[in-house]
């Protein structure tokens, strides 16, 4: 690499760092203006650089991200927190509330059992009075809210809603 | 804020965490853990490891923060060791697993047609891994200023008051570690 060629890669380090002299900005406009050489060298040096630069950025993102992003980041994740508190909040006001503790069951409060976070321990199921054709079978000592037990035929669900102390046949579904 | 003062506050600040003031502690790695991971970075050149590294680092600096003299040179004494423990954190891994980046080797694949070219706002996870793989490949005597000059934006006479070099020397290796980049991927970078 010859003499001329190395000032000039000089130059256009310290020009891209920021760290050139009015004098040096001035020589730099001058030669990239009258040298395609040195156009072409400092095309090729810009675009490398700044594709490394957004690699590392990439790279490391989590690491290195300025506090200020940081701290968008959390403000967005506390928004959006606020958001799905307050849909929750206005779901449960407009939701018609059990008044002799067993609720309408239908498809869309069934959802709810589906996504309703399981218990540490298994459902207690036990034999109901054989007088009974319906329900099969009882569950005792559960916290959930919605049980689903298989019905006779596929694709038929027996709902129970269990209100506390109470556990009582709502509804069967099919294919819900 | 003078010199004197910004001096004096940093020795309170680095005395406090001594004495195990939790506050003070916190205070020093928010304003010390970026660079020293830019400086992790810089020395293996490896982002995988940098994780790990900073935790390493961060206990080093704990179990040995009476051993730093003059808290003026709180800056130079955390270098020292973010660069020697990710020094040893990628000899080991390149021991563990075998693997190492040469300049030869990636010069040669400079003629892989298969690589996509990359559009001017999103760089693809091929050319990312490309790019990435060129950094490792730089000696890490120029890596190191590289990646502070990239990552943190600093001067050169802040990195060359870390590194403890001249600052034309800085510049020296900048300017080097742009030609080699510029020889690895100019074919690959539009």
């Amino acid at each position: 690499m010859d003499r001329q060629t190395n000032d000039i890669e000089r130059l256009i380090s310290r020009w891209l760092d920021g760290e050139a002299t009015a004098e040096e900005r001035r020589r730099f406009k001058q030669i990239v203006r009258d040298d395609p050489a040195a156009r072409e060298l400092m095309r090729k040096t810009v675009a490398v650089d700044r594709a490394v630069s957004q690699a590392m950025y990439r790279a490391l993102r989590p690491q290195l991200q300025p506090a200020t992003t940081k701290l968008r980041i959390r403000l967005a994740q506390l928004g959006g927190f606020g958001v799905a508190a307050g849909l929750l909040l206005a779901l449960w006001l407009v939701h018609e509330q059990p008044r002799n503790g067993v609720r309408l069951a239908g498809p869309a409060q069934a959802s709810v059992s589906w996504f309703a976070p399981p218990t540490a321990a298994a459902d207690r199921i036990a034999p109901v009075e054989p007088a009974d054709e319906r329900p099969q079978v009882q569950v005792r000592d559960t916290q959930r809210d919605w049980i689903i037990v298989p019905g006779c035929e596929p694709g038929e669900y027996l709902l129970i809603a269990i209100d506390r102390v109470r556990t009582r046949a709502v509804r069967i579904e099919r294919d819900f | 804020m003078s010199v004197a003062a910004k001096a004096e506050a940093l020795a309170g600040l680095v005395a406090a965490a001594r004495r195990g003031n939790r506050p003070a502690a916190d205070r020093l790695v928010r304003e010390h853990e970026r660079w020293l991971r830019a400086v992790i970075y810089g020395a293996t050149g490896r982002a995988e490891l940098v994780d790990d590294v900073a935790q390493h680092v961060w206990a080093q600096v704990w179990k040995r923060l009476d051993t730093l003299g003059d808290p003026r040179r709180l800056r130079s004494w955390l270098y020292s060791i973010a660069r020697n423990a990710a020094i040893d954190a990628s000899i080991a891994r390149s021991q563990k697993d075998g693997r190492t980046v040469r300049l030869e080797a990636l010069a040669a694949g400079r003629a892989d047609e298969r690589t996509p070219t990359p559009a001017a706002a999103l760089i693809g996870e091929e050319t990312q891994r490309l790019l990435l793989q060129a950094v490792g490949a730089l000696p890490a005597l120029y890596r190191e200023p590289f990646v502070l000059r990239h990552l943190e934006n600093w001067s050169y006479a802040q990195i060359a008051e870390v590194l403890g070099v001249p600052v034309e020397t800085v510049e020296t290796r900048l300017v080097r570690a742009r030609r080699l980049l510029r020889e690895m991927l100019e074919d690959k970078v539009s």
